[in-house]
């Protein structure tokens, strides 16, 4: 449940990321445009809805109180995950934000 | 008038940031190491077996060792081996004062649960004493010291709201890291470490301060109970006064039975649920037992069963708070503390109080590293007071993790039977820290004053340092494979996570000094080759002006 949550975190926040212009063309360098209007909103619910995914895990995990410190702490670690691959491998860092919650996902499962 | 306020909020930022950096370096790294106070004890003790008998067997051991130790006691206490932060079973008891009055002798033991009788490991701090050095430092007299950390936990929060104010583009720049940028990937980073973890830095830092409370702020206290020590002691009793305890009768009665007071605490909590037993006045007719329960949330506080000590009743199930003033204090120390969380959870904490180091390590450097281009062009080399901060943040940064690593080793090299044991433990850590300080000075010192070789005399410093560093720390599994039984080759295939845990994680930690040193001696080579290429060009233009 918490890689889950880890995942979540993490895709959403490279969601949100990808809504700012900067980040879109660290990842894709070939679209030399802003990332267009409809698909950074799209992004941005996105991310939000992820983020808040990755918070229910926590909570569904360790109940409300110290799910919500666990929360924090892998807020922390995803958030500097994303930020550390940007710059040295964003296709890596984009790709690993689809892949993960899935992967993830059936871990859990088989677990 | 916003941009002035802005530019005096950085100067604070910048100005209180550097004055108490290193106390806060020292403090917050020290501290994250506190995380894993008990593992590292237990490195730090290899002879200590692990616990491994029943949860009556081992109270009925802890009660026959007390009725041995202190059977007319005041108070008797004893901690079952029944989480992380107890990996053997502790007694400690409290005698009876001499006089009226006074505070009776205190003494405490571990035990083996089996045989009932002390085990006995080498004389070593420990985990607790790093740990402890967080808040209370070390040779200086305690009020002092927690005055002093103190002083400087409110400079650490005037330093993360001042953060924040002059931090402009807080949400911008939230994902932005540029490396090889140099003043600007600094910033970046020392951001990025800022924000990613903010919660966690606020928390720290506001509830550090709420633990000493009561000491920095003793009028509140004394407002209403008066002032000076009887003041206190009223205030103290009241804040922490047992509903059920009674006077002592001095009428002596037989206990009644311990175990089964536990069988209906687990029966109560469920198994495993139970953290300590808490006698008062054992062996007298008033005689009272609380026992009480693990910490499984960040409220820092147990449920209670209290029974009569002498006919076995249950009288009361506490509930963990009381009010709800009490109940936040308890969380925030609780979350602080962190004594309830797993092991993935306690990694995280780990984790997050290494960013709150390297964010303090990040601020240092940045204010060197703003100030080097106009300090190294100044004709007689920087300033003292810039080649002192440089030096005092090599030798901290590096530094005090290379005290640490020789803290661990003195662990294993000093004689076992060296009367002052632990103590020398201690003074090798800040020995070694201290050395680190000042091997900067020296080497800058002992050479050429030129700014250039200023530079590469503070990049030689560095390199020796993380060297240092690495070897300090890498080598610490083969001291421990040498010096005991329980190495990586052992305790891998035993799965004895505690031995394994730390020398994995040591062993990378000299990997990642390593890996710094070599990044540090490719960028000299670099700037180097860069250097002479200037060179040869302004000599080959001169030459092309002298000739018609």
């Amino acid at each position: 449940m918490m890689l889950l949550a880890f995942a979540f975190l993490y895709s959403g926040f490279t969601s949100i990321c990808l809504a700012k212009s900067r980040h879109w063309q660290q990842v894709f360098p070939a679209q030399t445009l802003m990332v267009a209007a409809p698909i950074r909103k799209a992004l941005q619910i996105t991310g939000w809805l992820q983020l808040l995914l990755g918070a229910a895990c926590c909570v569904q995990a360790q109940g409300f109180a110290t799910g919500s410190v666990l929360l924090w702490g892998l807020v922390s670690t995803a958030a500097l995950l994303l930020i550390m691959l940007l710059p040295y491998a964003p296709r890596f860092a984009a790709g690993f934000a689809v892949a993960a919650p899935p992967l993830s996902a059936l871990v859990n499962v088989a677990l | 008038m916003k941009a002035g306020f802005r530019q005096s909020m950085a100067w604070v930022h910048t100005w209180g940031g550097l004055l108490v950096g290193w106390v806060l370096f020292f403090m917050f790294l020290t501290g994250t190491l506190g995380y894993f106070d008990t593992e590292i004890d237990r490195w730090m003790k290899p002879e200590l077996p692990v616990a491994h008998a029943s949860l009556a067997d081992t109270v009925l051991a802890a009660q026959q060792r007390l009725e041995q130790q202190a059977p007319v006691a005041e108070r008797w206490f004893i901690s079952p081996p029944t989480n992380r932060d107890a990996p053997n079973l502790r007694i400690f008891w409290q005698m009876l004062p001499a006089e009226e009055g006074g505070r009776g002798k205190r003494g405490n033991e571990i035990l083996d649960s089996q045989t009932a009788l002390p085990v006995t490991a080498r004389a070593s701090g420990g985990g607790q004493t790093l740990y402890q050095m967080h808040y209370a430092l070390h040779y200086l007299p305690i009020n002092f010291a927690y005055w002093l950390v103190g002083i400087c936990s409110m400079f650490m929060l005037v330093a993360i709201i001042t953060g924040i104010i002059i931090h402009k583009k807080i949400f911008k720049d939230f994902f932005t890291f540029r490396p090889r940028k140099g003043q600007r990937s600094w910033l970046d980073m020392h951001n990025v470490l800022s924000v990613v973890a903010l919660p966690f830095h606020i928390m720290i830092t506001y509830s550090g301060l709420i633990f000493f409370a009561f000491t920095y702020m003793p009028l509140i206290v004394a407002s209403s109970y008066g002032l000076g020590e009887d003041g206190e002691r009223a205030f103290f009793d009241e804040l922490f006064a047992e509903e059920h305890k009674l006077d002592r009768a001095n009428i002596p009665a037989p206990m009644a039975s311990l175990t089964e007071m536990v069988r209906i605490a687990e029966k109560t909590w469920g198994e495993g649920q139970l953290r300590y037993l808490d006698i008062s006045h054992p062996n007298d007719a008033h005689a009272r037992v609380a026992i009480g329960s693990q910490l499984n949330s960040p409220l820092r506080a147990s449920g209670k069963l209290v029974f009569d000590g002498v006919s076995g009743k249950l009288l009361a199930n506490q509930a963990p708070t009381t009010s709800v003033p009490r109940a936040v204090r308890d969380t925030l120390l609780g979350l602080h503390e962190g004594l309830f969380a797993g092991p993935i959870l306690r990694w995280l904490y780990f984790f997050s109080g290494l960013l709150g180091t390297a964010m303090i390590a990040t601020g240092m450097i940045l204010w060197t590293v703003k100030r080097s281009p106009q300090q190294l062009k100044q004709a007689n080399g920087p300033d003292f007071g810039f080649r002192l901060v440089e030096s005092l943040n090599l030798g901290t940064i590096v530094g005090l993790p290379i005290g640490i690593a020789v803290y661990f080793w003195a662990n294993r090299l000093l004689p076992i039977t060296m009367e002052t044991r632990a103590a020398w433990e201690v003074h090798t850590l800040f020995l070694a820290w201290l050395a680190a300080m000042l091997y900067p000075l020296m080497l800058s010192k002992v050479r050429a004053k030129t700014a250039s070789t200023q530079t590469r005399l503070n990049f030689t410093a560095w390199i020796h340092e993380s060297w240092a560093a690495a070897a300090a720390f890498a080598l610490l599994p083969v001291i421990n494979a040498l010096t005991t039984d329980r190495h990586l080759l052992n305790s891998l295939p035993a799965g004895d996570w505690v031995f394994a845990g730390f020398d994995l994680t040591v062993l990378a930690v000299g990997l990642l000094f390593a890996y710094l040193a070599l990044k540090l001696q490719a960028r000299v080579q670099k700037h180097s080759r860069l250097a002479e290429f200037a060179n040869r060009s302004t000599r080959f233009a001169a030459t092309e002006e002298v000739m018609p």
